[in-house]
């Protein structure tokens, strides 16, 4: 077993944020984090920092929008939330991937 | 709209940058603290939960980074700190930086000084409204005169269509008694329509109209800017009054604006009033005309009518026009176009100067990128990616060309004020060159130019290498690449043709001024000290003029010191000061047939003054006075042309002199004289004795064994006391005159020269530079060598074929550049080709050599070499 991480690629990051973020209420870094550690099953668990840079390069796209606020244990957190636009790429790139893993499955069947 | 936000969400990032960076750290530090919380909660120590959530999180200055990076501000933080970083490194390396950037000042500012120059003589619109339709009209013959006669003038005026306004001038000039003594201003005679010519009106008064032309005694005269300041004190209510000025009052009707007088020639402007001599005169051409184009008339078209009109003139007047042509040319052209070829080879020299300035700066930078490379390669490799440490690179450059534009501008100043000073005195722009913003411009422009070229050949290279080779362990030196070496010995090599190239143009240049001053002059300059006098006023009739330059003459004789002294009317190297040509016919001639000489009234010595031998015959003496019979001497040209294999003494020809034929007797044949210019051949002349035509126009000359300028000043006291009113003018030597006409082509040749050596030097600088680095780099090759037995001799044979190799490629493109470039010289030059062999080679030799001492030093060093230390270096 190697050291290496499992590097997300960056659009496949973004995706899952977004999905993440459309569950409904405002979440902090570490809370999103956790959310996609869970809804994985655990395989996608390390490099939690690559999670920032793709969430202010969503912010500075306007798909989510950010603001500071108490975190569970009254500490100061920065909140994310899911805007119209957010929604609206959330479900094209859905669209996108699943054309994706469709075709991708395509292939691997054929022997 | 997602733009909009896009760009407000990067304005306020870049505003508030700080205070973004210590939110994301609080940011980052929450999901640690989140991390570590969650895992002591799952039963792990404190130390280890914390350690297990950095490990989870993954490098945290990396994703702070990219956090960061992705607000989309960094490009401008990231140029801080790039221009940051690039004054640092180059403060840490004082001498590479200061190499770069005094190159980098001598071409920027050559480059711009000489711009300017070539801007404001060439480009710059005369300062006229729509002065591309203001047109000198000229009368050419056979001769090639470029004045006109006033009949035919008259006849433009009359019949030509093409012209909105037409005017013409002669010379003249009026006494002033300044309380100093009496001096004369340099004046004008204008017809009514010339000073309407340039569409500039007075700024005081009025310009002349046409009731100034009516009455040939109503004295009205215009004033230029100068003259107002200077004599008058520039009152404002000297329009209407009365000034006084050759001994007789004139009316003051306007003041021009400041600076027409330069473009335009003269300081005072009176009519020129056309009675019947004026209207007859046809064949003495002694009017400059100027003139505008009716608009949406082209010059072409003009040139057409005129030359129609003056065909149908030679078919009216066969005698005086019959080979008589009329052409226009735009002013601009006609007072500028002969500075041209010159300019533009100015032009060519400095962008070789500027073009080599670069490969130097190239070359600088590029050894330095090679000595960084390791470092250059860690930060890539650390995720600085590529491109981000070219923009370093161009970061760094941009830096140099700033700091060599500052400097360049101050040497600009510098070489502008050169210029000036140096210049033609004849460019009639140059003394307005000034460093303005526009040359500003022209500097900062030529230092992105640079920047830009001397960052790219670092850059490709940075670009094609990749950089795990830098980091290979133990290569303390990056070794360069083929296209490297390439890239390098190209630069040098350039430099080297472009050192051959200006120095075989400053070698022609040079032999072409020798060339000159070694021709046969035909007269002497060495001692002589010279005046005019203007006596019309002073002595009305003939008689008088006659006897105060014979008396004058024998004052000037008793001068202390004076070997001998004579007058004339018309003296070499200088400007006409009244007329000085005319026609004659051979005794036996039809009457039809005169033809054209220039014509001379001498006094006393005047031969022996100039040296001018006698070759026949007799000199002038006291019996050739108004009352005996005409006589003349003629010059071998004249006598060649009219008595070819005859000997002309004794002959008889009649001769119009300003006035109406006289039958005159050939007594003496002089030598040749060069007089209209050094590279001109000798115009058939005859020469009349001042008694015989007594004009009071007349230039007296003295020799001295001595200093002909300490002389000038006893010479004008002494005809002040002949004649205390009357003002004597060009006072000079013919030593000085004949600088004076050499000036233009030593201005030239001094500043090619100039370019010339800079360029050498630099050219040997980059080939030493260049060798050296080799050499270097070949240190482990050239240890083994040696170890196998080669001699110190072997290998500095070693060093100086490569340096040599790359200096005679060099050179050979620099011989062919030169021999494609110097045709363009062709005008500039006397006496040798562009393409002439001597020149050529030597300038090739002379930079080989100073190429062979460059890389004598690394051969040397490199001959040093301790075999066992070399094997030893990386």
């Amino acid at each position: 077993m190697t050291d290496r991480p499992t590097e997300l690629l960056q659009g496949t990051l973004d995706l899952l944020v977004l999905k993440t973020l459309s569950l409904g209420t405002p979440m902090h870094g570490w809370g999103i984090s956790q959310r996609i550690r869970q809804m994985s099953r655990d395989v996608l668990t390390v490099n939690q920092g690559s999670l920032y840079p793709a969430l202010h390069r969503l912010e500075e796209r306007g798909w989510v929008s950010a603001e500071w606020g108490a975190s569970e244990n009254n500490r100061a957190a920065k909140f994310y939330r899911l805007s119209a636009a957010g929604r609206r790429q959330l479900a094209e790139e859905t669209a996108l991937w699943q054309r994706l893993a469709g075709a991708i499955q395509l292939i691997l069947q054929t022997t | 709209m997602r733009w909009l936000h896009r760009f407000g969400h990067r304005l306020r990032a870049l505003w508030r940058g700080g205070r973004l960076d210590r939110e994301l750290d609080a940011e980052l530090q929450f999901h640690l603290e989140m991390e570590a919380a969650a895992n002591e909660r799952a039963g792990m120590t404190p130390a280890d939960a914390r350690g297990a959530a950095l490990h989870a999180f993954g490098g945290v200055a990396r994703w702070r980074d990219e956090a960061r990076d992705s607000r989309g501000v960094a490009p401008l933080e990231e140029l801080a700190r790039d221009v940051r970083f690039g004054l640092r490194s180059l403060r840490k390396a004082p001498g590479y930086t200061a190499a770069a950037v005094a190159t980098l000042a001598l071409g920027i500012g050559a480059t711009t000084a000489i711009y300017g120059a070539v801007d404001r003589v060439l480009l710059e619109p005369l300062p006229f409204p729509a002065a591309e339709r203001i047109v000198a009209v000229r009368q050419r013959n056979a001769q090639g005169s470029a004045l006109v006669a006033p009949a035919n003038f008259l006849d433009l005026r009359e019949r030509a269509t093409a012209f909105e306004q037409l005017g013409a001038f002669i010379y003249f000039s009026h006494d002033f008694q300044s309380p100093e003594g009496p001096e004369s201003i340099e004046s004008r005679l204008v017809t009514e329509g010339f000073l309407r010519v340039f569409g500039v009106g007075a700024q005081l008064g009025r310009v002349l109209g046409p009731e100034d032309f009516v009455d040939a005694q109503r004295r009205v005269i215009v004033l230029s800017d100068g003259v107002w300041r200077e004599r008058f004190g520039a009152d404002p209510a000297i329009v209407g009054r009365a000034v006084t000025l050759d001994l007789a009052p004139w009316t003051v009707v306007g003041v021009m604006p400041p600076g027409y007088e330069r473009l335009v020639g003269g300081r005072l402007w009176a009519p020129l009033v056309e009675d019947d001599d004026f209207r007859r005169e046809r064949a003495g051409a002694y009017l400059t005309v100027a003139a505008r184009l009716r608009p949406g008339i082209t010059v072409e078209a003009a040139a057409a009518e005129l030359g129609a009109i003056a065909r149908v003139l030679a078919a009216e007047h066969p005698r005086t026009n019959a080979d008589v042509e009329l052409v226009v040319t735009p002013l601009k052209e006609q007072l500028l176009g002969g500075a041209r070829p010159a300019l533009l080879v100015l032009l060519g020299a400095v962008a070789c100067l500027f073009a080599i300035a670069c490969a130097n700066v190239a070359n600088l930078l590029l050894a330095r990128t090679l000595r960084r490379e390791r470092e250059l390669a860690i930060r890539a490799a650390l995720g600085a990616g590529r491109w981000r440490v070219i923009r370093q690179l161009a970061v760094e450059s941009a830096l140099l060309a700033g700091l060599g534009a500052v400097a360049g501008l101050a040497v600009a100043f510098w070489g502008v004020r050169l210029i000036r000073t140096l210049g033609p005195a004849d460019l009639p722009r140059l003394d307005e060159l000034a460093v303005d913003t526009r040359l500003v411009g022209v500097a900062v422009l030529a230092s992105a130019l640079a920047a830009v070229v001397a960052a790219t050949v670092p850059a490709l290279r940075l670009l094609r290498h990749d950089v795990g080779d830098a980091l290979k362990a133990g290569a303390r030196t990056v070794a360069s690449g083929r296209a490297t070496r390439a890239a390098r010995a190209a630069l040098a090599g350039g430099q080297v043709a472009l050192a051959v190239l200006l120095l075989v143009g400053a070698g022609l240049l040079g032999r072409s001024l020798r060339a000159l001053l070694d021709q046969e002059r035909g007269y002497r300059t060495d001692g002589v000290a010279t005046m005019s006098v203007q006596a019309w006023q002073h002595y009305p009739t003939r008689a008088r003029r006659a006897e105060y330059v014979r008396l004058a003459v024998e004052q000037l004789r008793t001068l202390p010191g004076a070997l001998a002294a004579g007058a004339t009317s018309s003296l070499p190297l200088a400007g006409p000061i009244g007329a000085d040509d005319a026609t004659y016919s051979r005794e036996g001639d039809a009457s039809g047939e005169a033809a054209r000489a220039h014509a001379v009234a001498v006094a006393g010595d005047y031969f022996d003054v100039l040296g001018i031998p006698l070759r026949r015959g007799r000199r002038f003496d006291r019996t050739d006075d108004a009352a005996g019979p005409g006589v003349v001497i003629v010059n071998e040209a004249l006598a060649r042309r009219a008595w070819p294999g005859e000997d002309p003494v004794g002959k008889r020809m009649r001769v119009a002199f300003a006035a109406a034929p006289v039958v005159r007797e050939v007594v003496g044949v002089v030598g040749d004289v060069r007089h209209e210019g050094l590279d001109r051949e000798p115009t058939p002349t005859v020469f009349v004795p001042h008694a015989q035509a007594a004009t009071g126009a007349m230039i007296f000359t003295v020799r001295t064994a001595g200093d002909a300028a300490s002389l000038v000043k006893q010479m004008r006291e002494a005809l002040f006391a002949l004649t205390p009113s009357m003002p004597v003018a060009d006072e000079a030597t013919l030593e000085g005159l004949l600088d004076d006409s050499l000036r233009e082509r030593r201005f030239q040749l001094s500043v090619l020269g100039a370019f010339a050596i800079v360029a050498l030097l630099l050219a040997a600088v980059g080939t030493y530079g260049v060798i050296s680095q080799a050499t270097g780099e070949r240190t482990r090759e050239i240890g083994v060598r040696m170890a196998l037995g080669a001699r110190q001799r072997d290998v500095v044979a070693l060093v100086m074929r490569q340096g040599g190799g790359m200096a005679a490629v060099g050179a050979a493109l620099g011989l062919l550049g030169a021999a494609a470039a110097t045709r363009g010289m062709r005008s500039m030059l006397f006496g040798v080709g562009p393409l002439d062999p001597p020149t050529l080679a030597a300038g090739a030799a002379v930079v080989l050599a100073a190429a062979a001492a460059a890389c004598w030093l690394p051969a040397r060093r490199a001959a040093r070499i301790d075999p066992t230390d070399a094997l030893r270096t990386d």
